[in-house]
């Protein structure tokens, strides 16, 4: 007879494991009640029953490696995803690679009042950080220099290019438009401009490694890949698969999120895109574009390809801990950022309009914070979060911030 | 040879005497059991080696789901042809393969009409595949669903959209008797215009319909018709004339009074498309 799957991802413990084998001994006759729990022959029952133990894990791994939904859903014993199986499942059957992260960079502008030129600069010598994440991050193209103004006092833009530092890869690094980062290596006169001005990057973005789910929804997209008639699929495969776009042109960030949609009053068809700091550029929309009508487009069809809108959303928590305040304020925004990033455009349960979930705001706030918080309140929202439409991404509201309140515990 | 023989043949003597044996036998048996566990582990992922409640994982990874009355045997030979399948994704042929899934393994008739009147389709009892190409014809002009309903709909040139007719022949679903007032419980589970299917059934099949469906084309309704010769790839029986769009249309009643009535062939139930 078979084995049922679930028996064979069910793990044998130690305990089982030892129990059959006297069990067994037992039924050959043999006297196991004689074997004291010290002594030789039962050390050696109960070593093998360890290693049986152990070895029914790997045959667990193996049954839940052989799919890649399951392979997905792998955890190990402290509950963290297991990467390794779905990573080869993925690539060997489904040529599907995870996006490893990639840390958020760009240009940004510099002014300096003085008429003291400054640099040019060896890669990693100048350090700026975000004034609310605290994200820091190093000049990245050797020669790039400050230079002087030819009037003291009137402020000179040069612009140079910074990428995050390795604490902060993924959109841990992230930063939007408007905010003006602090220039943590000191030169007088000089300081950071608004990102997005003086012709600086519209906001610098950072991209997350995939997650287990992302990669599975990457390997069951790529099935509508392979037909050339158009499958809705192909289509998000092609925008969100890196190596494709990449072929097309150069993305500000890369795509991690597409979805399609058919106008039923005229029958146009568009494909939202974004990326792990929310709407993708026009200028992306474009390059996917070309990706979409050179591989995924039938032949006399037509295909928009767009930034998905924006949907602000209050976020205030209200976090309880004991001991003396700590960084919690920044660790939870950070933290419900990256949950925004990884929502697929229009939301979660979409059926007409998804919704952003207050039970995964607070998972991520809790995941993100220590031992020390006793209790997290959400002041807003209160309710799931309806998305105003299939086509929006849902981004942390700039102007709201976590109200944070300590109270010492009594002891 | 097991573990277990191969302990026994290696080892000395005094272990192959009767305790030491049995000793070595409770002892290796577990491994032997471990070993062919591992193999059922890896056999566990080809659909025809699976055990039973492997195969909606083998289903969700394939995106070949497994329909109502589907047997087994007819499943799992779809799970083997699944990047065959895969390749005509998007086309007619590979919309009326997973539609035709939904119904096995009753090998209904049914045809997918577009609105510029090409039909695609397979007949009752031939089989469908990834190497059995549905039945093409073009029958231009044919086939008006909304012209007057929704004329601005037409006129901004909705082309792109395709209808997907079922005659349910063999199925349990059946048209249904029931009318409005005749004393029947609102909503105790029943469906509009059918009997004998549950709504799981038609959520299944409109699910298939989007999977397997062009992203490029619009499907505004399921048809599902009991009457062999209704809509007709040319023409016969039932056809829509244009007033399709709503379920009603006004006609000229008595003394040319305009008067409401049901747009629709009644002879038929319309699912509601998807995009």
């Amino acid at each position: 007879m078979i084995p049922t799957l679930s028996s064979l991802i069910a793990t044998i413990t130690p305990a089982n494991a030892l129990s059959n084998i006297l069990q067994i001994a037992n039924g050959l006759g043999l006297s196991t009640t004689s074997w004291g729990p010290f002594g030789v022959v039962m050390t050696m029952l109960e070593t093998m029953a360890q290693v049986v133990s152990q070895q029914s894990v790997d045959v667990s791994l193996i049954a839940q490696g052989g799919y890649v939904t399951t392979a997905a859903a792998m955890t190990d014993s402290n509950g963290n995803p297991i990467t390794t199986w779905l990573d080869l499942v993925a690539g060997e059957m489904f040529n599907v690679t995870r996006q490893q992260a990639v840390a958020a960079s760009g240009l940004v502008a510099i002014s300096n009042t003085s008429t003291t030129p400054r640099g040019p600069f060896a890669v990693g010598t100048v350090h700026i950080q975000h004034p609310r994440t605290g994200a820091t991050y190093s000049n990245s193209v050797a020669g790039e220099q400050m230079y002087g103004s030819a009037i003291a006092g009137t402020p000179f833009y040069s612009t140079m290019h910074f990428a995050a530092d390795a604490a902060y890869t993924g959109s841990a690094g992230n930063m939007v438009a408007g905010v003006m980062p602090v220039l943590t290596t000191p030169y007088p006169g000089c300081s950071c401009v608004a990102l997005g001005t003086h012709g600086s990057s519209s906001a610098l973005v950072g991209t997350d490694a995939a997650t287990n789910d992302a990669v599975l929804a990457a390997c069951q997209a790529k099935l509508g890949a392979i037909a050339p008639n158009g499958a809705p699929g192909a289509l998000v495969s092609v925008a969100t698969t890196p190596a494709i776009v990449a072929a097309y042109g150069t993305v500000s960030a890369i795509i991690t999120r597409a979805r399609k949609s058919l106008n039923t009053s005229n029958g146009a068809v568009y494909l939202y895109i974004a990326n792990a700091n929310g709407p993708a550029l026009s200028s992306d929309a474009a390059i996917v574009q070309l990706a979409e009508q050179a591989l995924a487009v039938p032949t006399g069809m037509s295909l928009t390809v767009q930034p998905a809108l924006t949907q602000l959303i209050l976020v205030q928590a209200y976090i309880y801990c004991d001991g003396t305040p700590n960084n919690f304020a920044t660790l939870a925004a950070n933290a419900v950022e990256a949950y925004f990033a990884s929502l697929p455009i229009g939301g979660t349960n979409l059926v007409v309009t998804g919704v952003v979930p207050i039970s995964g705001i607070l998972a991520a706030i809790q995941n993100a914070l220590t031992s020390s918080v006793t209790g997290i309140n959400l002041g807003s929202p209160l309710v799931n979060v309806t998305m105003s439409s299939p086509y929006v991404v849902p981004v942390l509201d700039p102007a709201s911030f976590f109200v944070v309140t300590q109270v010492p515990v009594p002891t | 040879m097991s573990l277990r023989d191969l302990v026994y043949t290696i080892s000395p003597s005094w272990l192959r005497a009767t305790v030491g044996s049995r000793l070595m036998y409770a002892m290796t048996i577990p491994f032997d059991a471990l070993e062919d566990l591992a193999a059922y582990a890896v056999r566990a992922r080809f659909p025809d080696l699976a055990p039973t409640d492997a195969w909606p994982y083998i289903e969700r990874d394939r995106q070949i789901m497994r329909g109502t009355w589907e047997l087994a045997p007819a499943w799992l030979a779809r799970c083997r042809q699944w990047l065959d399948r895969w390749a005509h994704a998007g086309s007619p042929w590979g919309l009326l393969m997973g539609a035709r899934a939904c119904l096995s393994p009753y090998l209904c008739p049914v045809s997918l009409v577009t609105s510029i009147g090409t039909w695609d389709g397979y007949l009752l009892s031939q089989q469908d595949g990834p190497t059995v190409e549905p039945i093409h014809s073009t029958t231009a002009a044919n086939w008006n669903w909304d012209e007057y309903s929704w004329p601005w709909i037409n006129q901004n040139g909705a082309w792109n959209r395709a209808w997907l007719i079922i005659w349910p022949v063999g199925t349990p679903w059946t048209q249904s008797t029931q009318t409005w007032g005749d004393g029947s419980t609102w909503d105790a589970g029943e469906l509009w215009d059918i009997a004998g299917g549950t709504a799981a059934q038609f959520t299944q099949l409109l699910a298939a319909v989007t999977l397997w469906k062009s992203a490029f084309t619009w499907i505004p309704a399921v048809i599902i018709t009991w009457n062999g010769t209704d809509f007709g790839n040319a023409g016969q029986g039932a056809q829509p004339d244009g007033h399709y769009g709503t379920w009603s249309k006004i006609v000229p009643g008595i003394y040319g009074r305009p008067t409401r009535v049901a747009s629709r062939y009644a002879g038929a139930a319309y699912l509601a498309g998807v995009t």
